[in-house]
């Protein structure tokens, strides 16, 4: 299963990044003012990785991750730098992979990490 | 075919450049969390999104002129990747993008990131590895590796027809040439080696600049895109001075890799 690329320092992230969890939840108002609820699509975690001050191999490393994902759409894992647990099944969202040059050494990007739930 | 206009310096861009890759998956999503995708490889495309400054009025008019060519993004042109390194498969010269002299043999060795490769050249004659690549002409490209060999051995970095010899002194060493691009047809880049050379190469990268940036992996189809249009109705030109000039340009091409 491929591994979410390192950068030099051997971290995947930067600070700042978002943590996201999501519960959906549907609710019916009834004319009594009574309500009924109800969870629908359950969904995993999400992590936004924003990336800024790559160097020229470091931008290539976390574009070709990108570009193989979605090439192939397999699934790999992320370990989440805070607590350090693995989620071992994870996908990028978005359907597109940016990548800003603003000068050598200087690249940034961001990568939209989801977690898939089977 | 027509190419991307060359500013003044030779280079296609300046900074700050924005690549976007873009894929279309088909997704199917279940209540119960479960999403099944599948890829549509035809469906590939990179856009890049350049802004100019400081342009002069001639590469202004250049970049107006293709537009008007093209009819908006109508027609193609070729377009060179500015973040990309030329050079195909970078990583794997012993494979099929290379063309390597008879007599010339090429074996990876040592580290596998980037992938380091021991070039010998056993032959009686000098010998090359490099590729053939359909270049715009006149652009200044920079042909740049690491070099490794013995103490006083010679290589050449060479580009069409410039050379630049190099000496090895025992350690690591990156060399760069930078030299235009033959002016019409396709531009032979290469390593070359005289007879009974051995020398140890990694990081060998191709880019239309001055002076060599950090190593990239080279992707498959090497970073030139033939089919690249543009992605917007009107180029908006700005004069913001005698001479000086503005403009986004925003581009499009299929990724056929």
């Amino acid at each position: 299963m491929p591994e979410f690329p390192k950068l030099n320092s051997g971290v995947t992230t930067q600070y700042s990044f978002r943590r996201i969890v999501r519960r959906s939840v549907r609710t019916l108002k009834f004319l009594d003012g009574s309500e009924q609820r109800y969870a629908t699509t359950r969904q995993g975690r999400r992590w936004v990785v924003d990336l800024a001050l790559l160097t020229e191999a470091e931008a290539e490393r976390v574009d070709g991750f990108a570009r193989q994902y979605f090439d192939t759409l397999e699934p790999f894992g992320f370990v989440d730098p805070v607590n350090d647990r693995m989620y071992s099944k994870c996908v990028l969202e978005g359907g597109e992979h940016w990548l800003r040059a603003e000068g050598e050494g200087r690249h940034m990007t961001r990568l939209m990490v989801a977690e898939e739930l089977s | 075919m027509n190419y991307y206009p060359i500013q003044e310096t030779g280079a296609a861009a300046q900074f700050p450049v924005v690549r976007t890759r873009r894929w279309q998956t088909l997704e199917t999503c279940t209540p119960g969390g479960h999403v099944a995708r599948g890829v549509q490889p035809e469906t590939r495309r990179v856009h890049w999104q350049l802004d100019y400054v400081d342009l002069s009025d001639a590469e202004a008019s250049a970049l107006m002129d293709l537009f008007e060519q093209s009819k908006g993004g109508l027609k193609s042109f070729e377009f060179v990747d500015p973040l990309e390194n030329l050079l195909r498969g970078s990583e794997a010269l012993e494979q099929g993008h290379w063309l390597v002299s008879g007599g010339v043999t090429v074996a990876e060795s040592g580290a596998s990131s980037p992938a380091e490769f021991q070039v010998t050249n056993s032959g009686q004659a000098a010998g090359t590895v490099g590729q053939t690549l359909a270049l715009p002409g006149g652009g200044n490209f920079c042909l740049s590796c690491w070099i490794k060999g013995g103490a006083g051995t010679t290589a050449s970095l060479r580009i069409g027809g410039h050379t630049r010899q190099v000496k090895t002194n025992g350690a690591w060493q990156r060399v760069w040439l930078t030299a235009p691009s033959e002016s019409t047809g396709n531009t032979f880049c290469a390593l070359e080696l005289g007879a009974g050379v051995a020398v140890g190469l990694h990081s060998m990268q191709l880019e239309q600049q001055a002076a060599p940036s950090g190593y990239r992996a080279g992707t498959a189809n090497g970073g030139i895109y033939p089919e690249t249009r543009f992605e917007q109705e009107s180029l908006d030109v700005m004069a913001t001075g005698p001479n000086r000039n503005a403009v986004r340009v925003k581009l499009v091409s299929r990724l056929t890799e």
